[in-house]
């Protein structure tokens, strides 16, 4: 069956390519943009780091026999139940419109990814495709196969200074793989982890062959049991080399291997009689030694049974006083201790401590989950000198410290389970913001400010490009539906930026306000 | 008869030598287990009233631990709270326990007596912070004035990037910010001595030839000048005056820009690099006989090395100096806070994330107990106008300690300057002339020709026997001489 005739017109631009003779570099390519496209915090691919975001959501593994076989998908979220054959075009659609055909076991949809153009989208259809089992991909590259035949490898666990003897270790996995490349990808874990690698060589021509081992920390080859290379010992990347007189023939080379902690690699090539340079070992493992993953992961933060958990930490897209929340309810904000605003919401999984637990914590770590919706990063209350005076602006450059005008942060108390309540202050009105969160697929949550004192003040309730009144509430750019419970009228106007939604509120003694904040993808 | 009490003492010498004493014979180590899922990079200690020991982490947590004093199977390890920024420092205070956090100094309440803590209140959050893994931010117990001293890492080694990034301030409970000192480097520690004067660790790095501990007086400057840049904002004028110090002259020593910078104040105790540690961190002393006869000295952790220090300080013409001599090694992992618990308990914890530590261990909790046994040691080292005097902890062989082939010195400096750290510089050989014993047979006074001003005199004592004919445990003995004596 040709599976080009499911193409859509809008598709055709990609049919020039051939994508069953994809070569090694789109699929590498393919790779780094699963990657950086954010694909891999949610789809779990076989060898991969963990796609801890994609548990919550359910979202589809990439691993057995997927490409070309039948699913049960939806007609839009939640719609009417349909069947749909895994090929290019419905990889491509899922991409570019995710509600389209969603698969029935999700939990949610998939939000829609950073963009991706066509060139982009071959690369990646040609690295999932690849992980498909059944599939053939090209000689030569990331997934190539390799030299070695009767290929074995076994993954052993444990910390040690220089190789042990494995054949007194008990292995955690073994397995056999047609890669032909030995690869420290066979481990799960990137610290702590020793592999015993065996494949047959065949060797056409008698003579003498060079091996070039290199490896962070140690590794030792062994040809026909005999030591050629031994590259033994903790140390940064090391290359050392050898050679052995072979006969023409099967020869059985053995690579030990292992990784204490921090830099990994491993790498193998051997050349001689006929054999100009030929890759026996590399390692594609996504830490250490070369590439580190687009957003580290490890250390997921996980809210306990009915307890909302925090993580106040460098967060991506706040300032440096971003405090984190994850409700068991799969909704997370970032309130900023800065802006004294909520400056970022998301759904399913909350964050990772990975980049600042590990090492010295240099950077800041983005949220894990899914459905991320910035807001303006300003303050959410203020005393305006009229409805028409502009709202006060904070530098919100990555490293920016700039406060909130006229506000003072408290610090906050934990309500029933463990659920923060914010407070700052305005001068003497004492202002405590509060997040009640609602379950769900798509998870919402009512904010819920409390300002005690007096005077005249206004709730920023949204600021974005385009807001537009929708029944009786307000749509908030693509993605937000925001419902105002109001004494007053609220205020649309223009800001510097775009459209403000003002809240106004006459505060005398105690007075609440709230705004249901729900996402809103159609 | 006479001839036999000689070959007696002898034996009993040589029998003596046979079972060298050790550290375990006086200091009596408990790691304090932790389940298996709490990651205790300690970062500061503190003892409830309800007789639980809590420790802050890196992580952000803060643990309980009940029943720290008594036998490791009886203790047990609890979350206290959550989600608190890279906490350095934590101290009980009026109902509150007081956590110094990288964006601000907090205080924190179980309200509900639940275990678990409720309130988090913001004290003060007036220093700025950017976002760099660098910008630690160290807590004090509070001072008799009711201020907690809180000493702000620089952005990174070399600069200043945000408002008071390389300042000491103080934090009172009305959450008032007071800028304090200027000069911060990088810091590892900070606390108050038995007197209620402050004191903090910066580490090796520009405009620090070594680690040592420092005394942080009130508009003082501490040496690394990136923390001249705010000298404009309002609030650094009116309590530091309306200028800076003058810039130190890079590639020069201390003693000569101590003339020209009127503020600057030098490390009270070098701990020399690579020979008692390499990252100087926090600090406690024992206020009590509880914990041997070293009532009030420094007990200075070490994070790199896993040991701690005894540092024995005085005041000379104004100005605190004095030495460092080794106290203990094996800790777990790579010591950062330290707490003595006034039964005798020294409690130390650490974490080796980042920099690797002796120790081994990523993180670990270690309590320290004295059996009772008081090992033989030099007790204190103070300057004298030509020499030093030293008193012990055990009476001495008059003999052996009234040698002055029993004792040498070498001194040497650090340069002073704007790339990172320095090497010895400008070593001396000070010649011991004369030892005398005093009558007690607790004190030895050293005459010394060639005291240098602002070297570290490192003094080995390596033929000072007790009247038992025991060497001294640590014979070596580092002492910053800011200032010689006057006669």
């Amino acid at each position: 069956m040709n599976r080009q005739i499911f193409f859509t017109a809008a598709m055709a631009g990609l049919m020039t390519t051939n994508l069953l003779a994809a070569d090694a570099d789109l699929i590498a390519k393919g790779k780094e943009l699963f990657q950086s496209k954010i694909c891999a915090t949610c789809h779990q691919v076989s060898g991969g780091p963990p796609a801890l975001a994609g548990v919550a959501m359910k979202a589809p593994e990439f691993s057995g026999k997927f490409w070309d076989k039948e699913r049960v998908v939806t007609l839009g979220f939640g719609g009417k139940e349909a069947k749909a054959k895994f090929d290019e075009a419905y990889f491509i659609e899922s991409i570019r419109n995710p509600i389209a055909k969603v698969v029935k076991s999700a939990a949610a949809p998939m939000p829609p990814p950073p963009a991706v153009n066509d060139d982009e989208m071959k690369a990646l259809i040609a690295y999932v495709k690849s992980l498909s089992d059944g599939t053939t991909p090209a000689v030569g590259g990331i997934v190539a196969k390799g030299a070695l035949k009767k290929f074995r490898y076994r993954v052993y666990e444990g910390s040690w200074n220089k190789l042990p003897d494995f054949e007194k270790l008990k292995p955690v996995k073994t397995g056999e793989a047609d890669s032909g490349i030995a690869d420290t990808n066979f481990s799960k874990k990137r610290d702590n982890f020793g592999l015993v690698i065996e494949g047959e060589l065949e060797i056409k021509k008698k003579g003498k062959y060079t091996f070039n081992l290199g490896s962070d920390d140690g590794s030792r080859l062994l040809v026909n049991g005999m030591p050629v290379v031994v590259n033994d010992g903790i140390h940064g990347v090391v290359r050392k080399s050898g050679s052995a007189n072979l006969d023409a023939g099967v020869s059985l080379v053995r690579i030990e291997f292992f990784e204490k902690g921090g830099g990994e690699h491993l790498s193998l090539d051997m050349s001689g009689p006929g054999i100009k340079k030929l890759q026996l070992a590399r390692n594609t493992a996504p830490q250490g030694g070369g590439k580190k993953p687009a957003i580290a992961t490890g250390n997921p933060i996980i809210p306990e049974k009915n307890e909302a958990v925090m993580y106040r930490n460098f967060i991506q897209g706040a300032s440096p006083r971003g405090i984190g929340v994850g409700y068991p309810e799969k909704l997370n904000i970032c309130f900023d201790a800065n802006a004294l605003n909520i400056v970022m919401i998301w759904h399913g999984a909350f964050m990772d401590g990975a980049k600042h637990w590990n090492g010295r914590g240099q950077g800041f770590q983005p949220p894990s989950g899914h459905y991320l919706i910035s807001l303006k990063r300003t303050q959410a209350i203020a005393q305006l000198a009229d409805a028409k005076a502009p709202w006060p602006e904070l530098k919100t450059g990555n490293n920016d410290d700039d406060r909130a005008k006229g506000l003072r942060f408290r610090g906050y108390r934990l309500a029933e389970g463990r659920r923060p309540i914010f407070k700052y202050t305005a001068g003497g009105t004492v202002i405590e913001d509060y997040v009640i969160p609602e379950a769900g697929a798509l998870p919402s949550f009512t904010r819920q400010i409390t300002l005690t004192g007096s005077g005249k003040f206004y709730y920023l309730a949204a600021a974005d490009g385009s807001i537009e009144k929708q029944g009786d509430s307000w749509k908030v750019g693509d993605s937000l539906k925001i419902t105002l419970d109001a004494q007053e009228k609220p205020i649309l106007r223009d800001g510097a930026h775009g459209k403000e939604l003002l809240m106004p509120i006459e505060v005398k003694g105690k007075t609440t306000l709230r705004a249901k904040y729900e996402w809103d993808l159609n | 008869m006479k001839k036999l009490t000689l070959l007696a003492a002898i034996m009993i010498g040589y029998s003596v030598q046979a079972a060298t004493p050790k550290q375990e014979d006086y200091y009596k180590f408990t790691r304090i287990p932790l389940p298996q899922d709490v990651v205790l990079e300690a970062g500061g200690i503190a003892m409830l009233p309800t007789g639980k020991l809590v420790v802050s982490t890196r992580r952000g947590d803060i643990y309980s631990v009940s029943n720290p004093l008594g036998k490791a199977q009886d203790m047990k390890v609890k979350l206290f709270a959550r989600g608190l920024h890279e906490p350095l420092g934590i101290h009980w205070n009026d109902g509150w326990l007081y956590a110094t956090q990288r964006c601000e100094v907090t205080r924190i309440k179980d309200e509900d007596g639940d275990g678990r803590a409720d309130i988090f209140e913001t004290v003060s959050d007036g220093w700025s912070i950017n976002g760099d893994y660098h910008e630690y931010a160290f807590g004090s117990q509070f001072d008799p004035d009711g201020n907690m001293w809180v000493v702000l890492c620089l952005t990174g080694s070399f600069s200043s990037n945000n408002p008071y990034r390389g300042w000491c301030v103080r934090v009172n409970k009305k959450g008032e910010m007071i800028p304090t000192a200027s000069g911060i480097r990088s810091p590892g520690g900070i606390g108050l001595n038995h007197l209620g004067d402050v004191f903090y660790s910066d580490n090796q790095g520009p405009w620090n030839g070594s680690s040592s501990l420092k005394h942080l007086k009130t508009g003082s400057f501490q040496s690394h000048p990136a923390s001249y840049r705010w000298w404009d904002l309002p609030l650094v004028k009116k309590h530091m005056g309306p200028k800076p110090p003058v810039t130190p002259n890079s590639k020069s020593r201390i003693p000569k820009e101590r003339e020209r910078v009127k503020e600057y104040v030098p490390p009270a105790c070098v701990l020399p690099h690579a020979k008692l540690g390499k990252s100087t961190s926090g600090f406690a002393f024992a206020n009590n006989e509880k914990f041997g006869p070293f009532k009030n000295q420094l007990l200075v952790s070490d994070q790199s090395l896993s040991n701690v220090s005894r540092v024995i300080l005085e005041k000379v013409n104004g100005v605190y100096q004095g030495a460092a001599i080794l106290f203990m090694t094996g800790f777990g992992s790579g010591n950062i806070p330290s707490y003595y618990d006034s039964s005798g308990a020294l409690f130390v914890g650490g974490s080796d994330r980042g920099w690797g530590a002796r120790g081994g261990k990523r993180f670990a909790l270690d309590r320290v107990n004295w059996t009772g046994k008081v090992p033989f040691e030099v007790h204190e080292m103070k300057a004298k106008h030509d020499g030093f005097e030293l008193t012990f902890t055990h009476e001495v062989d008059p003999k052996a300690a009234g040698d002055v082939s029993g004792y040498s010195m070498k001194a040497w400096t650090y340069i002073l300057q704007s790339s990172y750290g320095s090497p010895e510089v400008d070593h001396v050989t000070p010649k011991v002339v004369s030892a005398a014993v005093a009558k007690d047979k607790k004190s030895v006074r050293l005459k010394i020709d060639g005291l240098v001003k602002g070297h570290v005199h490192h003094l080995v004592s390596g033929g000072v026997r007790s009247k038992d004919g025991l060497p001294l445990l640590h014979p070596n003995a580092y002492y910053t001489l800011n200032e010689i004596p006057k006669k």
